[in-house]
């Protein structure tokens, strides 16, 4: 399509002041012309003259034009250029040219009372419609013709810049699009509709086109007269997979003309087509073949972006902060694929509203249910199966979708040795949202979400953990300038483990930490220029850091409770995206974080100068309920520019810093459900990081194919290390086992992404290093001498394609392949023998690798037939992870056993894994 | 850990795996010294061993040698420990007074000096018993212990296993020679005559080489309830005649307890998925020569209680079967001889370095088909001693 394209239809609006022949041409137009298109010749006569042309491209695609012309004007030359084929020409008051097939319809002046125009202009549109409909083309073209009316006609003066707001949904089920990109033609100012499809643009009054796309969806337009203030709810319909057409991706905005860098989103759809491990759509797998983002292996939803640690990813599920994204032991992530609507990655500038973590905010969101009509949806695999159900409860106001998903793998574990045939493993989760909307500026959510993993060994110990949230949002239009959304909320992990094997020491362990959001958060739109946006986040944490309690009345374990924790984070954010010209775009935010540790609480005082150890300890102070103990703020600075030379083309820059005031501790190197968390209090300092990057954006192909570099630096401090021997489960005085770090991180990101055709995928490589180095005084015990050493999830490169090739609108073909440098583990420099046994000592931490990575995986999806009038359709995924069955190695680890040390290597994955999963929607 | 027992067990049935792996690390030359003291201070003998770290594919005992060991008490008291052998200091009397503390100090033939940190003598509690419990897969051996005092919640214990077990064939034919009238001399089998009963009945002893550490600090009252030790599958020829085992008990304090532990979990539970990385062993011995020089070991004072228990196989379920690897069913062979080689079943059992055992049939001719088992299927004192050790009962 044409950028300057108009339908005829809609053309004759403006038009009850003009002359018609008037000239409104200033400049004349001179020139040989040859075999050229009409989109070029017009572009050609545009730019001699000075003026806009407005045609449908697809009426004139098939000519090719040869002229000559001296001096005419530009109306005159289309005459001569278009009228032999049938042409009409007409120019207007306002100096604007157009070109079309049906005769122009001259209206009479408007008549006093301002309904009448309005009247017989939908008149002429519904003939129109009528007509298309009988010779069968789509309904859409009606709503993209008729003109659509924004704001009061008799509006105030004086007001020269008005707003246009409104939802973006799905016009098959009323879910709302977020991410759409909506702009108008005439300038080019455009916005991304919210996670609730909700946009807010302004302009000068007048007419416009406005256009609207979004991935997956069918492009669509509105022919807008604006007056005044006004509302507007698009529906776009899903793209009904013709192949042969190319759409247009919608994302060109968020790609090289948004001014956010390193954000990554993408969509169930993409998700589902990834092929990962027992064939479940997995977000967090997918997360890990974009660039700059690792695990440490595969039994691990830890995710390590951009060199930073598992617990400096903020995972926010519809607003609610996951504390553990996993279940059954990493291999699946606690999140039903069915109720997943997308997932937004942001990795270097994140946006003011987010904090409290300092490497990148996952932000997961659900679907809402279908407004329209009961639906839903089954998967069985072999280790899992699923379940959703979605519909109205009041229609197009109210409407729920609840999902499900349970295991099981007991038949896995049966296959398992004599010994531990009795282990059971299990999980579910199960998701609830209800959405209702009050009126056009009033709508509110409500969210549940529950997991639960249980396990036990051969009924010894039993560990179970669990994420449990709830949220009430609601979201307020206030008027198209100024929107609110207002979020209260629980989000609750859990774990704990307990053994009743030997009744005298039959025991129960339990952790949890909790937190009460309160979030406010509006978004402020004067001008278009600008997007203001401030709020005010509130946490309160409590954690319970581990009881230790008997079992049974045979038990002799003694009730250790280790005191609550408690704190409350607060924030105040405020941020401006000022975009000053089509090129030159500047974001700069500030949120001030204050975080205070609360009492009731003991802490212990050491003797100064020495390292901390209970030898230190000198004495303690008890602070009663609720009196700060130790306050921590500071401002977080979030600042962009972005460059954009052409639509294609743009360079963006930022700097952002961060500030995390809780800390997952682990001594192991991959997540495990028994890490605890521990808020910052008087000698747990809070993590501060911040980030420079620089990036590199173009598009190709119509902005189908995605081209970008990025390159950042990071500077971490206080990032929690652990002294040899640290216990950390039931200790009351952790600041004894820890000690602060140093860390810098630096690299760069290359991805190749084409989103739409008949192949799609990415190619992405990542450089990157990670180093961390002992920098307390305080700590007694000296790491690698005080030197930098690479961590533990120090990847250096990374390159990984994902693509997806669909032959027919049945069967599509989908194969990833991912190689990576080993991770560095700590090995033994030395043998000795000690207690009976030979054995190992370690060196320096982290001075060695595990042998590179490499990964094949692929899948068929083969969908049922399509025709519409079926009740349910079905579709088949086969896939096999791991396709070269390459004993691909976790770890490298030496065990004294029966008096001699032997090395081991260990493969999660030694085989290729075939598998099946059978979907249904109905 | 068990959970990371367990997900190894978990990533079988998935397909992963655990291969032997020895990677190619750089091991510089280390010889650093490891003193290993858990000195048993309540009277009777006490020892210390002294060796050095080796390169990492050098499985030797590197033991020091001439060093001189001293115990140094805090009231200026010395005890003496003189060289006994493959790196082992001993005294042959050594009580030391509780009310004290103690160190050692180690002066080494190069002249470098090393001296421990003052540490309590710890008086161990008795060891209330010794206990087993038979379940399919075989026995798990239990201790169990309390201090009324409540002073010693951490332990430590080693063990002795030592069991009587017999050869699992009785060798009733031996080779001989006979001169065939048509071949000349050829290999033959003939009776023994008499069986070797020396040969038969032997005894076998293995220390523990885990460490096995437990602790009360968790409970209320200071007792270690059924301490798991060790297990012993019900395959296993320890268990095939009569078992024995000698436990020792050492009390700890809280920061000799967290020694072992390090040492456990760096040595013993490495590696698996949620296994803790492995960090720096410190003791309580520093080099006074260099300071900062890597040293491993703790030295420890405390008392030892000992227990010993028997099982006889009798008290074990009925069906279980010993495997004795080697003398599996696989491993013997029933020599038959061939129709053109009369004599080849023998050359065959002597190439095989077999011993014939016993005739099962007699082929026409005379010729014979025997069963032929490796050696140490018929002489237990290959693996063991035929001397029955002094607290045999």
């Amino acid at each position: 399509m044409k950028r300057h394209s108009l339908l005829p239809a809609a053309a004759f609006l403006f038009f009850f002041h003009i002359a018609l022949g008037q000239s409104p041409d200033n400049r004349l137009i001179t020139g040989d012309f040859k075999e050229l298109t009409a989109t070029q010749f017009i572009t050609k006569l545009e730019s001699q003259s000075g003026l806009h042309v407005y045609f449908d491209s697809s009426q004139t695609d098939s000519l090719r034009i040869t002229l000559s012309v001296r001096q005419q004007s530009l109306t005159k030359v289309l005459v001569l250029a278009f009228s032999p084929y049938g042409f009409y020409i007409l120019s207007d008051q306002w100096d604007r040219v157009f070109i079309s097939k049906k005769p122009f319809f001259i209206l009479p002046a408007p008549s006093l009372g301002g309904d009448s125009l309005l009247q017989q202009i939908n008149r002429h549109l519904a003939d129109h419609d009528e007509q298309e409909i009988n010779s069968g083309s789509v309904q859409k073209a009606g709503l993209e013709n008729k003109l659509y009316e924004i704001g009061d006609k008799i509006s105030p003066k004086g007001q020269s810049r008005v707003s246009i707001a409104g939802y973006v949904i799905d016009a098959k089920t009323g879910e709302p699009i977020s991410g759409a990109s909506v702009y108008l033609e005439k300038t080019g100012t455009g916005v991304v509709t919210d996670q609730y499809g909700y946009f807010s643009i302004s302009a000068a009054k007048g007419g416009y086109t406005l256009i609207i796309q979004s991935i997956g969806m069918k492009d669509t337009r509105r022919q807008l007269q604006v007056y005044g203030d006004g509302k507007l709810t698009i529906e776009l319909h899903g793209e009904i997979m013709t192949l042969k057409r190319v759409t247009i991706a919608a994302q060109k905005l968020s790609n090289v003309k948004s001014n956010e860098m390193g954000v990554q989103k993408i969509d169930i759809k993409t998700i589902k087509q990834v092929p990962v491990a027992f064939g479940e759509g997995d977000l967090l797998k997918v997360m890990l073949t974009l660039p700059g983002v690792k695990s440490v292996g595969e039994s691990s939803t830890g995710l390590n972006v951009r060199g930073g640690s598992a617990d400096q990813n903020l995972i926010l599920f519809n607003d609610a902060t996951i504390y553990n994204p996993s279940h059954f032991f990493g291999l699946f992530s606690a999140f039903n694929p069915e109720m997943i609507k997308d997932v937004e990655l942001y990795k270097s500038s994140i946006p003011a509203r987010y904090g409290g973590r300092l490497s990148s905010v996952l932000d997961i969101s659900s679907r809402e249910g279908n407004k329209k009509n009961i639906t839903g949806s089954a998967g069985i695999g072999l280790l899992t199966s699923r379940l959703e159900l979605e519909g109205p409860l009041l229609k197009d106001k109210t409407s729920f979708i609840i999902g499900g998903r349970t295991t099981y793998a007991d038949w896995l574990l049966n296959a398992l040795p004599e010994q531990y045939k009795n282990s059971k493993a299990s999980f579910y989760d199960l998701n609830l949202e209800l959405s209702h909307e009050f009126d056009k500026k009033n709508n509110i959510y409500i969210t549940g979400y529950l997991s639960r993993d249980g396990f036990n060994l051969n009924s010894d110990t039993i560990y179970h953990y669990g994420n449990q949230s709830i949220s009430l949002k609601w979201k307020h239009i206030f008027s198209n300038k100024l929107s609110a959304l207002f979020i209260t909320g629980h989000d609750r992990y859990a774990y704990d483990n307990s053994s009743s094997e030997n009744p005298v020491t039959a025991y129960k362990l339990s952790f949890d930490v909790n937190q009460t959001n309160a979030k406010a958060g509006f978004t402020y739109f004067p001008v278009s220029e600008h997007r203001i946006e401030f709020g005010l986040n509130n946490i309160y944490y409590r954690l319970h850091p581990g009881t230790y309690e008997p079992v049974g009345t045979k038990s002799l374990v003694a009730t250790d409770k280790i005191a609550p924790q408690q704190a409350m984070e607060t924030a105040l954010y405020l941020s401006d995206q000022y975009t000053l010209t089509r090129v030159l775009s500047i974001g700069g935010g500030m949120r001030y974080s204050l975080f205070n540790y609360l009492g009731p609480q003991t802490i212990n005082d050491y003797a100064p100068g020495l390292p901390r150890t209970i030898t230190s300890i000198t004495g303690n102070n008890s602070y009663a309920s609720g009196k700060f103990i130790k306050t921590y703020s500071g401002p977080e600075w979030r600042f962009t520019v972005r460059l954009a030379f052409s639509d294609s083309f743009s360079i963006k820059v930022s700097y952002n810093t961060e500030q995390q005031y809780i800390h997952m501790l682990s001594s192991t190197t991959a997540t495990a459900p028994t890490d605890i968390w521990k808020l910052s209090d008087p000698y747990i300092k809070p993590q501060y990081g911040d980030q420079f990057s620089i990036g590199v954006y173009k598009n190709l192909k119509s902005n189908t194919i995605e081209l970008s570099a990025e390159f950042y630096y990071r500077d971490i401090w206080h990032y929690l290390d652990y002294k040899s021997g640290a216990i950390l489960v039931m200790n009351p005085h952790i600041e004894t086992d820890v000690f602060n770090t140093k860390g810098k991180a630096y690299g760069g990101e290359l991805l190749i992404k084409k989103q739409t055709g008949k192949l799609n995928g990415w190619i992405s490589y990542t450089y990157s290093r990670t180093f961390s180095k002992q920098d307390d005084s305080l700590a007694g015990e000296v790491i690698n001498n005080g030197r930098y050493y690479p961590t533990s999830y120090d990847i250096p490169q990374d390159a990984t394609f994902v693509g997806n090739y669909r032959f027919t609108h049945r069967y599509s073909i989908a194969l990833n392949a991912t190689y990576s440098t080993g991770r560095p583990i700590t090995v033994p420099i030395a043998n000795y023998y000690y207690s009976g046994s030979e054995r190992v000592l370690y060196g320096d931490r982290n001075g060695y690798r595990i042998p590179d990575y490499f990964r094949m995986d692929m899948a068929i999806n083969i969908d049922g037939n399509h025709k519409l009038t079926q009740k349910t359709h079905n579709s088949w995924t086969v896939g096999v992870y791991n396709l070269t069955g390459r004993k691909n190695p976790f770890s490298i680890y030496f065990l004294s056993q029966n008096g001699v040390v032997n090395g081991y290597k260990l493969s999660i994955f030694g085989t290729a894994i075939p598998y099946i999963n059978y979907n249904i929607r109905f | 850990m068990k959970i990371s027992a367990f997900f190894i067990f978990l990533l079988f049935a998935l397909g992963g795996c655990i291969q032997r792996f020895q990677p190619l690390l750089n091991s510089p030359p280390t010889g650093y010294l490891v003193a290993e003291g858990l000195i048993n201070s309540g009277g009777g003998p006490a020892q210390i061993t002294l060796s050095r770290t080796t390169q990492l594919d050098d499985s030797s005992f590197a033991y020091e040698t001439g060093a001189t060991v001293q115990v140094e008490g805090n009231d200026n008291s010395k005890y003496s420990f003189v060289y006994q052998g493959s790196g082992i200091y001993g005294i042959t009397n050594l009580s030391l007074n509780s009310a004290l503390q103690y160190r050692m100090r180690i002066k080494t033939t190069s002249g470098e000096e090393y001296l421990s940190d003052f540490v309590p003598v710890n008086i161990t509690p008795p060891i209330d018993s010794v206990s087993w419990q038979a379940d399919s897969g075989g026995i798990q051996i239990y201790a169990g212990t309390h201090d009324p005092s409540g002073n010693s919640r951490y332990f430590k214990w080693d063990y002795l296993e030592t069991w009587e077990f017999h050869a699992p064939f009785i060798q009733e034919l031996r080779y001989d020679t006979i001169i065939d009238p048509v071949r000349g001399p050829e290999p033959d089998i003939t009776a023994l005559g008499a069986t070797d009963s020396a040969v038969y009945t032997c005894w076998q002893s293995a220390p523990s080489m885990q460490i096995v550490i437990g602790s009360s600090i968790n409970l209320s009252s200071d007792v270690i309830a059924r301490f798991p030790l060790t297990s012993i599958p019900s395959s296993s020829q320890k268990l095939s005649v009569e078992y024995s085992v000698l436990v020792n008990q050492y009390a700890l304090t809280s920061a000799e307890f967290d020694f072992y532990q390090l040492m456990q979990k760096n040595t013993e539970e490495t590696g698996s998925v949620f296994g803790a990385q492995p960090s720096q062993l410190q003791g309580n011995i520093h080099s006074l020569t260099n300071p900062g020089e890597t040293v491993i070991g703790y030295i420890v004072f405390s008392t030892v209680q000992h227990n010993r228990i028997f099982i006889r196989r009798t008290q074990l379920p009925t069906y279980w079967e010993t495997v004795i690897s080697g003398c599996a069913p696989d491993s013997v062979r029933t020599f038959i001889p061939g129709p053109g080689d009369p004599y080849g079943n023998i050359k065959a059992a002597i190439y095989n370095q077999l011993v014939p055992t016993t005739i099962v049939t007699v082929e026409p001719g005379g010729y014979l088909q025997f069963l032929a088992v490796p050696r140490v299927c018929v002489n237990c004192t290959l693996t063991g001693t035929n001397i029955k050790p002094s607290f045999w009962q």
